[in-house]
């Protein structure tokens, strides 16, 4: 008897594709439509996974486009706690499509938020940035100063990129009354103060995470027409839920929400949908820490063995190794010597009061 | 000891000055001016100074010369990282806003980059400086005086004809504007002054009469352009000689 399931691919039956095999065998990857190019421009951008992402494909000898790098006399330490290398660009943590497409509309002056700056401490916060260095700005001038630089960088990633790796994170958000900018954290979290009669929550809609997203694609390809997307939603459950319900069920929601965009989304020309979500939530407790939230480094790096095999292809797997900051290095030596001057310095050395003065005093 | 009772003023007085190459003109000030002073440059001592996997130490013959000191002692240690830093434009031009004087200029070709991160710079550079400064604390008896290293000098031309260049092959020949230059130092000496506080060391700064309008230091006192000259190693001597 025929029917549409006789001659499925395994891929198709769960039972060949799923049943008995072990969490780092089972792959969920379908073909996509299209494949990273070796010299591909590749940013990524999302919530606290995407982090991972940007990492491995450093690690792996692909390094994101980064239009807003670190300046090579920053201890790397000190870059890190700065959040230069994170991302492309310094704009930190991207957890909603809409946080997505206020920063490239900030970034392009088409949106101009009125919450502008928190002045908090002695410091300056960027609302939207809230977290992007210890301290927060030092002076007005210095946030002013940076922020300009960065939209620049974000203009030039986005507007320069082949491919976009953006990770839906949440549907939750806190936004503000004034004129709808929402932001990444609560104001109040991390910095700012939370007045409820100025900050509102939302939850986005499947609807509202299509109209957001098509709508970044839409705008950045009218200025980088090649621009290809890979969805992928974050398989890190929430932290809290501001919903009156459990942070399991508003979790399970919002992560459904966000798969349900993304498989519409993926009907795009140019985008498609990378399993991340499915190859960590398949794992059980195999690819989370006992937190039941952390995603170990086991999982990141299955989730990104399959990248590599299905979007990038092979790589040689060589780790990126930072250099050395040569000018500071070159720079400490001419001023050792210089100092060294003192010493060889005849006047200086023996301190003797009838002794031939530095003639070049 | 070796070194240290060749180099040393002859004589023995209550001040002890110890430091790096800032020592030196005030050393040469108080010969000329006949001042009792020990002044002790680490340039000029190899080996006083261990390094084997902790912090850096003096050795014991110093350390004990250091505890049988009674009177205060005077620290110029370090006070060169300014330089180090930017006295030369990176290849990747950078400047920073003073968070407390954040209308001074901008090099306008230059990425701003954070002050806490610049600071950070200064301070992954000073470790060696501030640890040796924190075993000088423990090891004197007296009070201790850090003495601000001298402000850079403003004319670029003129540090230009100072410097051997043909001795560092390959090094940028631009040195860094004066205002970038200027905060370096003063961000530089905000580090050692919060050091100061916490260690209970009393922060001297400057001699005022060596410092213009804008905060450069003076004509008159101009040294090698990373040095001030023996005329400013007057000036300290005077501060020091009213702190002693």
């Amino acid at each position: 008897m025929s029917h549409p399931y006789r001659d499925i691919p395994d891929a198709q039956r769960w039972s060949r594709a799923m049943a008995g095999r072990a969490s780092n065998e089972v792959d969920p990857v379908w073909p996509a439509p299209f494949r990273i190019e070796p010299e591909s421009r590749i940013v990524t951008a999302g919530s606290c996974f995407a982090q991972h992402v940007a990492r491995h494909l450093g690690e792996r000898g692909r390094p994101c486009f980064v239009t807003e790098s670190a300046h090579p006399l920053l201890p790397p330490s000190v870059a890190a706690a700065f959040n230069y290398g994170v991302y492309s660009a310094r704009y930190g943590n991207i957890y909603t499509p809409r946080q997505l497409l206020q920063l490239w509309r900030r970034s392009t002056g088409a949106f101009v938020p009125r919450d502008d700056r928190w002045d908090q401490d002695g410091a300056c916060f960027d609302p939207f940035r809230p977290t992007i260095q210890p301290g927060g700005f030092s002076s007005p001038r210095e946030y002013a100063e940076d922020r300009r630089r960065h939209f620049a960088a974000v203009c030039r990633a986005f507007g320069e990129m082949d491919v976009f790796v953006f990770t839906l994170g949440l549907t939750e958000c806190w936004a503000s009354r004034e004129d709808g900018a929402v932001y990444p954290l609560c104001p109040g979290v991390a910095a700012g103060r939370f007045e409820a009669d100025r900050h509102g929550f939302l939850n986005l809609t499947v609807e509202e995470v299509v109209a957001d997203m098509t709508s970044f694609v839409t705008e950045v390809r009218a200025v980088n027409p090649r621009m290809k997307m890979i969805l992928t939603v974050s398989p890190v459950p929430l932290a809290a839920t501001a919903e009156r319900q459990h942070v399991l069920a508003a979790s399970v929601h919002s992560k459904a929400v966000l798969r349900v965009a993304a498989d519409r989304l993926a009907r795009l020309p140019g985008v498609c949908y990378f399993p991340a979500y499915e190859i960590i939530g398949a794992a059980g407790n195999d690819y989370f820490a006992t937190d039941r939230r952390s995603v170990t480094e086991a999982g990141v790096s299955r989730v990104m063995a399959l990248f590599f095999q299905h979007v990038l292809g092979d790589s040689d797997g060589s780790p990126m190794v930072a250099a050395g900051d040569e000018f500071m290095q070159r720079s400490q030596v001419v001023i050792d010597a210089w100092c060294d001057e003192q010493r060889l310095d005849p006047v200086g050395r023996s301190y003797q009061a009838t002794e031939p003065r530095d003639e070049r005093h | 000891m070796p070194g240290v009772a060749h180099y040393s003023l002859p004589g023995t007085g209550p001040m002890l000055c110890v430091g790096h190459s800032h020592v030196a003109c005030v050393a040469r000030a108080a010969t000329a001016r006949g001042v009792a002073l020990q002044a002790l440059n680490f340039w000029e001592m190899p080996g006083a100074i261990e390094r084997d996997d902790g912090p850096p130490r003096f050795t014991p013959a110093l350390e004990q010369r250091l505890r049988q000191h009674d009177g205060p002692l005077f620290s110029l240690i370090g006070g060169a990282v300014h330089g180090v830093v930017g006295m030369l434009v990176h290849p990747r031009r950078f400047d920073f806003v003073l968070p407390w004087e954040p209308d001074l200029p901008l090099d306008p070709a230059a990425e701003v980059l954070p002050a806490l991160a610049v600071r950070a710079i200064l301070e992954s550079l000073m470790t060696e400086y501030l640890a040796l400064m924190t075993e000088l604390r423990l090891l004197c008896r007296g009070p201790m005086f850090h003495l601000e290293a001298p402000p850079p000098y403003a004319d670029a031309q003129r540090m230009h004809a100072d410097i051997p260049w043909a001795l560092y092959p390959g090094m940028c020949q631009e040195i860094s504007p004066a205002s970038m230059r200027y905060k370096l130092w003063r961000l530089h000496s905000r580090i050692v002054r919060d050091w100061c506080d916490a260690a209970g060391v009393t922060f001297v700064a400057c001699p005022s009469p060596a410092i213009d309008a804008g905060g450069f230091l003076r004509e008159p006192y101009y040294g090698d352009g990373a040095h001030a000259n023996e005329a400013y190693g007057e000036l300290v001597l005077g501060q020091m000689r009213q702190l002693a």
